[in-house]
């Protein structure tokens, strides 16, 4: 893997919608996941759980094998996956 | 050690659980708390999917006496202490606690339980005296509030773009309606249902803001988010998220569609809910006064009246309002005509 991107969707702000202004996305290099992380992001990949609830984070990330997307809620997203997220406005 | 799964990261936990330098008993000990804490996240994960089930069941519930003088629900508020661990700390008497967002969200949350009792006679979330969970100072100057199907999270807002989330009271209103949506209706988060999930949210948001100030709604501003706004976003243009009045306004940050079509319900439920906060807020003017005397009884019972209905559509539900506008307000009919018209209005 190369890259993890996160956007976030729902909650109060709603972010994402197709007109709003405001974004919610984020971006860490794989590398700088911890193993843990790593294994547990592995793990919501493979499983490809649906989600179904107020606030979602959608997950996309790169590697050899192309580009692969899972949504999760936000206690199954690493910390510091998490914490790479920006607010931003067009 | 005792069991610190609700504030200890998983991850953090299964790293020291591997900690050659830490002793076997107490290895063995993060080993078990990493377990229970995965178990607590798939517990409320389910707690949606459960109270739809146990809706669903045939039972016979036996009508819940309203006991008098109406004691409010309990409130409890836990401080997540900037990370994202859910519930966090819990806090001591939350109601005199000098931080602010602590306070607000104890404060506000048994205002919106008192609302909700005073005028549709719900006894709490659940409508059986559930007690209210707040989290605040989630994450690290964390964007945005969020109802996770068991209790309210409030971050701290960056300054710049939005202010801290418990400064919005319809904020505070919004979340707690996503409870009363799971434990009514069940509506989904996706589908046309997504968008009626997120407008009951903005509709009591709302009009709890208006009961709070005691406004006609002609003195209403029907903003949703307008108190949560930061400096950036009001230099931007931005007074709110949404406008019930005028969806498609710029001057919301997330404007929204004012007519129902076909294929809605395939986009985003803050988008797709745009027509039915319209029809909320023309019923409401129509009829004037006060939006939770009769509008918002209206969409109350059609919100609580039925069996659960996850996959509802925006017709359907419109249809319910119809329909209990004239078995609601049987000598009334211009609240009929309003509701009517509202709808017809939006393309519904």
């Amino acid at each position: 893997m190369r890259e993890i991107s996160i956007e976030g969707f729902g909650g109060f702000v709603g972010a994402g919608g197709p007109a709003s202004h405001v974004h919610q996305r984020g971006r860490l290099d794989w590398s700088a996941l911890s193993a843990a992380d790593q294994a547990g992001l592995d793990r919501l990949f493979a499983e490809q759980a649906r989600v179904d609830a107020n606030l979602f984070y959608r997950l996309t990330r790169v590697g050899a094998g192309g580009t692969e997307t899972v949504d999760a809620l936000p206690d199954q997203i690493p910390p510091a996956l998490l914490a790479s997220v920006q607010t931003t406005l067009d | 050690m005792t069991c610190g799964c609700c504030i200890i990261p998983e991850d953090i936990l299964l790293r020291f659980a591997s900690d050659p330098e830490l002793s076997d008993a107490a290895r063995q000990a993060l080993h078990h708390t990493a377990e229970i804490s995965g178990q607590i996240r798939a517990l409320r994960q389910q707690n949606a999917a459960l109270t739809l089930t146990a809706l669903r069941l045939p039972l016979p519930r036996p009508p819940i006496p309203f006991p008098l003088p109406h004691v409010l629900p309990a409130a409890h508020v836990f401080d997540c202490h900037h990370t994202t661990a859910l519930p966090g700390v819990q806090v001591a008497n939350p109601g005199s606690s000098p931080d602010g967002p602590i306070k607000r969200a104890y404060v506000e949350s048994e205002n919106v339980a008192k609302f909700y009792w005073d005028n549709f006679k719900r006894d709490s979330i659940d409508g059986n005296h559930m007690t209210l969970v707040s989290s605040v100072h989630y994450g690290v100057k964390y964007n945005n509030a969020f109802w996770n199907g068991a209790q309210m999270t409030y971050g701290d807002g960056d300054g710049q773009i939005f202010l801290d989330f418990t400064l919005g009271e319809d904020v505070i209103a919004h979340e707690l309606t996503h409870g009363v949506t799971q434990h009514s209706l069940g509506l989904a988060y996706s589908g046309e249902a997504g968008g009626l999930n997120e407008s009951m949210s903005d509709v009591f948001g709302s009009m709890f803001r208006q009961w709070e100030k005691k406004q006609v709604v002609t003195k209403a501003d029907w903003l949703i988010g307008a108190d949560i706004m930061g400096p950036l976003s009001k230099q931007k243009g931005f007074t709110c998220l949404r406008d019930m009045a005028s969806p498609k306004s710029p001057h919301a940050m997330a404007p929204q569609p004012d007519h129902y079509y076909p294929g809605i319900g395939n986009l985003d439920p803050h988008y797709s809910s745009g027509p039915p906060n319209l029809a909320f807020y023309k019923a409401a003017q129509a009829i004037g006064g006060h939006s939770w005397e009769k509008a918002g009884k209206v969409w109350y019972t059609a919100l609580t009246t039925a069996p659960p209905m996850p996959n509802m559509t925006m017709s359907k539900f419109a249809a319910r309002t119809r329909k209990l506008s004239t078995s609601l307000f049987p000598n009334d009919p211009t609240v009929h005509n309003a509701v009517d018209a509202a709808w017809t209005a939006v393309g519904l």
